[in-house]
């Protein structure tokens, strides 16, 4: 555990650049919409959409984090993989980094998220707290199972070039991707078995919103949060569960006993 | 000790080591010598775990190798690539954290003594430099047997003079097992107690150095003379 931990504290310098990236990028952002609304006083409605839209965008932190990271390795993987320890811990010190600086990073954006929201979100408080934990919690859960299916993507590339080049192994990585996606999210998850095995433990969550709509017009722009009634299956959770977990335990064999130095 | 058993190691079409058979004893300082590609770096890798034979076996002390041997195996890579944001010191502690086996005090008696500075960042490092972090990184670990990949290339004369005699001071010839493949056979031959020589992929002899000298008159590089012209 303790050669772990000093792992973990290994990928924060690691993976760093990633979250002050995040961070300075939604800053700049912050900026040059808050500038340019300013004289048209929309400067808090502007800062809410920005809020809102780059934490939708935290979706793609932990795939984005994770590749930066395992790129990083690639460059030193005699270091990395001459280590005795399991290729699952090697990762996990890799995944626990990457969520901490997308929460930390998500708790900024949310911020102006929240204060900006408040200018043309018309909401009870309790309603608002109630859709921003929802999301929040869906934005990392989401990310973090996005990243599983990336680690497994790297680790195959890492795996295929040993037989060709970087740019034919990253090809075929790239055509596998979207052929698995076709597959798992276009054929499988639609299948009445799919429906069968993760439609159940519904749970009702009353109303949530789940999209901005704009009304712009010369003189005004009018901006309305909409949504409707929604419930989730906690079957979903879990298959989707169990799905990252032999995602990840597959990327974890084949970097233990496949990938080659 | 370490044993090769019929390994064969190909890369698609290219063969980089052929039906070696091969054992090595601990408490030997091990030359493995012979020309650019010829297999020595393969050799090394399949002892470290971090490639495997596309026939045949490594075994360490009976037990057939994997990446996870690495608690066993103290690996110096041919590159220096390190985590350019730490420091000499926070390399080193790092080190200690992920191996159970590392000596703290000895890695800082071996720094002291290849005058390291400690507190330099390692991305400040010359190459010489990170050669002797390397040998520090390397020799620290107190494993059975330590591998190392050409720790004296591209480094200046005085820098490769205080590696083989830190080899000779900070190795327990008694308990471990040390491979080292180099180019520099002149400036190693007096620590070797044994020799290997690789051609093509294929082991084409192993020696006791000083039963090469008593009984042939001849050094290595005259033995390898014979072998390679």
């Amino acid at each position: 555990m303790k050669a772990w931990l000093a792992l973990v504290k290994k990928e924060f310098r690691v993976g760093l650049p990633i979250m002050l990236l995040a961070i300075v990028l939604f800053l700049v952002g912050l900026v040059v919409v808050t500038v340019s609304t300013y004289r048209f006083g929309y400067a808090w409605d502007a800062v809410g959409i920005i809020g809102l839209a780059w934490g939708g965008g935290h979706f793609f932190f932990m795939a984005i984090y994770m590749l930066y990271s395992l790129g990083v390795e690639r460059k030193r993987l005699h270091l990395w993989l001459h280590n005795p320890m399991h290729a699952s811990g090697l990762l996990a010190a890799k995944l626990v980094t990457g969520t901490v600086y997308m929460i930390i990073s998500l708790l900024i954006v949310s911020i102006a998220a929240y204060v900006g929201g408040l200018n043309f979100v018309a909401f009870s408080d309790g309603t608002w707290f109630k859709i921003g934990m929802i999301a929040f919690v869906h934005v990392i859960a989401l990310s973090i199972d996005f990243s599983v299916y990336v680690i497994l993507a790297y680790v195959v590339f890492l795996l295929l070039g040993r037989y060709m080049s970087s740019f034919l192994s990253g090809t075929v990585v790239f055509i596998g991707w979207w052929v698995f996606v076709y597959l798992y999210f276009g054929l499988f998850s639609q299948s009445q078995f799919y429906t069968a095995i993760s439609e159940w433990g519904r749970i009702d969550l009353g109303f949530v919103a789940n999209s901005l709509h704009f009304d712009i017009s010369i003189t005004e722009a009018l901006i309305n949060m909409q949504g409707e009634e929604m419930s989730i299956y906690v079957g979903y959770y879990i298959v989707e569960l169990i799905t990252i977990l032999i995602i990840y335990f597959i990327a974890s064999w084949l970097l233990d006993k496949k990938v080659e130095v | 000790m370490i044993e090769f058993k019929n390994v064969t190691k190909r890369y698609m079409t290219k063969t980089a080591l052929r039906d070696v058979d091969l054992k090595l004893d601990k408490g030997k300082i091990i030359g493995l010598v012979g020309l650019n590609g010829a297999g020595k770096s393969t050799m090394m890798k399949l002892i470290a775990g971090l490639i495997n034979p596309s026939k045949g076996s490594v075994e360490l002390d009976g037990e057939k190798v994997t990446r996870r041997i690495a608690s066993k195996v103290s690996y110096l890579s041919e590159l220096d690539e390190y985590y350019s944001f730490y420091s000499v010191q926070q390399t080193i502690d790092f080190f200690a954290t992920q191996f159970p086996d590392f000596n703290k005090e000895k890695a800082e008696e071996i720094r002291a003594y290849m005058n390291l500075d400690a507190n330099t960042k390692v991305k400040h490092l010359s190459k010489g430099n990170r050669g002797r972090l390397k040998i520090i990184l390397t020799l620290s670990r107190e494993v059975p047997v330590l591998l190392m990949d050409e720790p004296l290339s591209g480094l200046d004369p005085l820098v490769r003079d205080s590696i083989v005699k830190g080899l000779i001071t900070f190795v327990d010839t008694e308990r471990q097992l040390v491979l080292l493949s180099t180019h520099q056979i002149m400036e190693v031959e007096m620590i070797l107690d044994e020799v290997i020589a690789i051609k093509d992929g294929e082991l084409v002899d192993h020696r006791n150095v000083e039963e090469l000298r008593y009984d042939e008159q001849k050094g290595i590089l005259e033995w390898m003379s014979s072998i390679y012209e």
